[in-house]
């Protein structure tokens, strides 16, 4: 038992090491970040944006579209996936209208979701790199413009992913912290990737990405409910970098309830168990920078849910006086550690996106006892759908995130 | 009002977490106090936008060493409930004195953003009561289209100026704008000084009509300097449109 508790440990605080070591790096990053100057020549964008009953945000999203300042040729597709609101209507105004928006009505299929919406806007389109947004999404006008001049100017570049800023930040607790989560995920996960290991990952939105590389990697894989994650590990197998544009930025909705935000949460969880299921049998998941990602997966989804388990035990059981297993291993000292190390992260992301409010930092100071705790009880059921589901031997169907009315940003 | 209560609460919140330290004489004390020492100083003179990192980078390795201590030490549950508060009392310092910092330097950009601001949408330089070089550009874009318009003729006069004295080459600039300022066609023609040149951009008016305005300020300059002839010396050309203007004003 002692044993187990030591390696345990000794996990954790590798862990909290290298998000300490990340958090540093994301913030020389972005401290040290100078976007390349304009380019010459832009190449061909086709926008994709998959969008199934979302006519309560696509108004927007397409307005937003029609702002976006591109000095070459850009097109947008609204790829229906068969809805049954008014989302085909709203898209056949704007395609009437303007030229650079294109309607798309997608073919009945399966498996459904957005990774075979995505493969099929890919077969109808043609241009040198594509841009996905979600229906929800609002990018700022430069967003593209700033992502093709990162990904023109990298050497070995697939693309370029920029940054998703949450438009509903202020409308509760729950969406401010999935704000600040999301703040701390680009600094650690995108900015202190790329500046220790030049890895950086796709994140579903405002990710651009060359046509060339997506046919060499073989298109989206249709049944990975993480079509972002997944596509990250085969596109850095192939040796491509994917550089992260902080400058570029997109605004989407979050959810503003806790059911809703379960149940997105469950389904990208269990397409990331879907990924770490994929690694033990396709050794290309471990192979030179892969390595890391996969390793990264692995500690965050196994390790990580073990420990976090551990150290809440431990904790209420010292606080309730029972008797726990003796170390000579300052626990406390441990727990205390990971509480820092986590709320610093979230500090820096804040200062960094100079966003910082009294009622952030107040929300950062309580995250670790509140928002962080959530993750056993997703991780536990997406484990549990998961299992249950390959068990079965079934597919398990895409669950569309709920959308909420809002202005015009 | 409010700047003053927010930035004494910090300087008051800073001390009272040294004080902490100091007086309650916790493990590492000494040390902790040391390192705040030499992070005021660091912080002090660091770029702005490095002193948050290195505020976070002294935060974690603090804490890294108190955990490399106690793991080596055995350290009982109370002796580490006592490093988690000498480890909370520096980081509450490191980030206090952090938004003292951040605080100072932003009044310190708003005001110099405000200042510059001010002068931008200033069309009457202060001193010389003659139109800013920003307002006498803007001004001349409409002189130059009605002057165009009308086939009138535009007159660039430049009155350079010769200081030999910087004692007294404020008032030189100024009485000798105030005197142009008199022998121009106050809602006709526009006035503006840089550097050493006053510019005078006379509309509606042909080569002749420019010298006779050069008398004009060569007899209105009597008055003012002894031998005046060698204070000033007057070129004009015949300008068609804005950026001629503009290249003249910033040449000299």
């Amino acid at each position: 038992m002692e044993n187990f508790l030591l390696i345990t440990m000794s996990f954790f605080w590798f862990l909290l090491l290298f998000y300490s070591i990340m958090t540093i790096s994301g913030l020389w990053y972005r401290l040290r970040y100078k976007h390349p100057d304009p380019l010459e020549y832009y190449p061909s964008v086709d926008v994709l944006i998959p969008a199934h009953n979302e006519g309560v945000v696509i108004e927007n999203t397409l307005r937003a579209m029609m702002r976006l300042e591109y000095p070459g040729s850009l097109k947008v597709f609204l790829l229906n996936d068969n809805s049954t609101d008014d989302t085909a209507e709203i898209a056949k105004e704007f395609s009437s209208l303007f030229s650079r928006i294109h309607y798309v009505s997608v073919p009945k299929g399966e498996p459904k979701g957005k990774s075979r919406v995505l493969n099929y806007g890919l077969s109808i389109t043609n241009s040198k790199y594509f841009i996905v947004y979600d229906a929800d999404n609002q990018p700022e006008p430069e967003a593209v413009k700033k992502l093709v001049e990162v990904a023109e100017t990298t050497n070995k570049a697939a693309g370029a992913v920029g940054y998703v800023k949450t438009q509903n930040a202020e409308t509760n607790s729950l969406t401010r912290m999935i704000s600040l989560e999301f703040q701390v995920f680009q600094l650690l996960m995108q900015c202190g990737r790329w500046a220790l290991f030049k890895l950086g990952s796709l994140a579903g939105t405002n990710m651009l990405l060359r046509r060339s590389v997506i046919e060499e990697v073989g298109g989206y894989d249709a049944f990975a409910l993480a079509e972002d994650a997944e596509l990250t590990v085969r596109i850095t197998v192939m040796g491509y970098l994917l550089p992260v544009v902080p400058v570029a930025r997109t605004w989407e909705q979050e959810p503003e309830n806790v059911k809703i935000f379960i149940k997105q949460r469950v389904r990208w969880l269990i397409g990331n168990l879907y990924m770490l299921e994929k690694s033990f049998h396709d050794l290309s998941h471990w192979k030179k920078k892969t390595f890391i990602l996969t390793l990264q997966h692995l500690l965050t989804y196994f390790v990580f849910l073990v420990m976090l388990l551990f150290s809440d035990t431990f904790f209420i059981a010292s606080l309730l006086g029972m008797e726990v297993p003796h170390m000579d291993a300052p626990l406390l000292l441990l727990w205390f550690m990971s509480y820092i190390i986590y709320t610093s992260q979230l500090l820096s992301a804040i200062v960094i996106d100079h966003n910082i409010t009294p009622k952030n930092v107040l929300f950062i100071i309580i995250m670790y006892f509140t928002y962080a705790q959530l993750f056993v009880i997703l991780l536990t059921r997406s484990a549990y759908l998961y299992i249950l589901n390959r068990i079965k031997g079934q597919t398990i169907a895409w669950d569309k995130t709920k959308r909420f009315k809002k202005e015009d940003m | 009002m409010k700047v003053n209560i927010i930035i004494s609460t910090l300087v008051i919140s800073l001390m009272v977490a040294a004080g902490t330290i100091f007086y309650t004489k916790l493990p590492y004390y000494n040390e902790t106090l040391i390192l705040l020492g030499i992070s005021i100083l660091i912080m002090g003179v660091i770029k702005e936008n490095y002193i948050f990192l290195y505020g976070i980078i002294v935060i974690l390795s603090f804490g890294t060493f108190l955990t490399i201590e106690a793991f080596t030490n055995t350290t009982s549950n109370d002796t580490q409930v006592i490093y988690m508060y000498i480890h909370l009392l520096a980081t509450t310092f490191l980030l206090l004195y952090w938004v003292l910092l951040h605080y100072l330097k932003t009044i310190g950009n708003q005001n110099r953003q405000l200042k510059e601001q001010i002068k931008r949408l200033s069309k009457y330089d202060t001193h010389y009561k003659v139109l800013t070089v920003h307002e006498f550009i803007d001004q001349s874009k409409m002189i130059c289209k009605i002057a165009t318009r009308r086939n009138e003729e535009l007159w660039l006069l430049k009155v350079h100026i010769h200081s030999e004295n910087k004692s007294t080459e404020q008032n030189l600039k100024e009485t000798l704008s105030e005197i142009i300022l008199e022998s121009t066609r106050g809602e006709f023609d526009i006035v503006t000084l840089n550097a050493l040149t006053i510019y005078a951009l006379l509309q509606n008016t042909n080569k002749a009509g420019v010298e006779t305005v050069q008398k004009r300020i060569q007899q209105n300059s009597e008055q003012f300097f002894n031998g005046n002839h060698d204070k000033f010396h007057f070129t004009y050309l015949s300008v068609q449109n804005v950026e001629e203007i503009i290249n003249e004003t910033k040449g000299d």
